[in-house]
């Protein structure tokens, strides 16, 4: 883990504006959009009802919406550029509130997923080849 | 230390199965939340039988799966599930 370099900071901000972008209005109607597409949202929906971590996508756009424009800690999941062209990957945003909850959101802005978090935070992030990616830690009062 | 019986994880990685869709490649499910659960879940014995069902889906969707990088990242779980069914048919 480390800190983001000038550059990388001017980067991240223009990734968490295209998000803000998106997060401030949203609703029930443009819900589907912040996704890769609409089966993956209607998905989501279903699995976290299903574990009983919301009442209904409401409640899951308040919790998305809170966990990215309060957050305590953003991470940058930032993949090496071989990598990113080898495997057509990209960059992932982390914005954690508390404990609880975590968004996650790919660099184009869209979300890859948001859940209750019911496992060591790490596990989570370090996950894959950490020969492929850096995690960057970003300073929230230094990019809003 | 005594390690507490993870029954949220278990009931997590249940309901994350029954709706994966290994047939999508734009689905990223088991490289976020899925595939850590399941590698924690390994730790714990009396888990395996609980998500035997669940273990069933990334064997089908691995062999089922093209050669790449889905199917790379999804075979350390392959693994594990294919360990878990296989005791399982035997001691049945």
């Amino acid at each position: 883990m480390r800190e983001a370099t000038k550059e990388e900071l001017e980067k991240f901000r223009e990734i968490d504006g295209i998000i803000l972008k998106a997060v401030k209005n949203l609703n029930e109607d443009n819900f589907k959009k912040l996704w890769i597409n609409e089966k993956e949202c209607k998905k989501h929906i279903k699995k976290r009802i299903a574990e009983g971590v919301i009442k209904d996508e409401n409640d899951y756009i308040e919790k998305i919406k809170i966990a990215f424009l309060y957050p305590d800690e953003i991470k940058w999941k930032k993949y090496k550029n071989e990598f990113k062209q080898k495997h057509n990957r990209m960059d992932r945003i982390y914005y954690k509130k508390g404990d609880m909850w975590v968004d996650v959101f790919f660099e184009d802005g869209k979300l890859s997923t948001a859940f209750v978090l019911k496992k060591r935070y790490e596990d989570i992030l370090l996950k894959g080849n950490k020969r492929t990616f850096d995690i960057i830690d970003i300073d929230a009062r230094r990019v809003r | 230390m005594k390690k507490d019986f993870p029954s949220d994880l278990i009931d997590l990685y249940n309901i994350e199965l029954k709706y994966a869709d290994f047939s999508d490649k734009e689905s990223y499910v088991f490289e976020d939340l899925t595939t850590p659960i399941r590698l924690h879940l390994q730790n714990f014995p009396k888990a395996l039988d609980k998500i035997i069902e669940a273990d069933k889906k990334p064997i089908q969707g691995y062999e089922a799966m093209p050669k790449g990088y889905f199917k790379d990242i999804l075979k350390e779980i392959y693994l594990l599930a294919k360990q878990n069914v296989e005791a399982h048919q035997e001691g049945a």
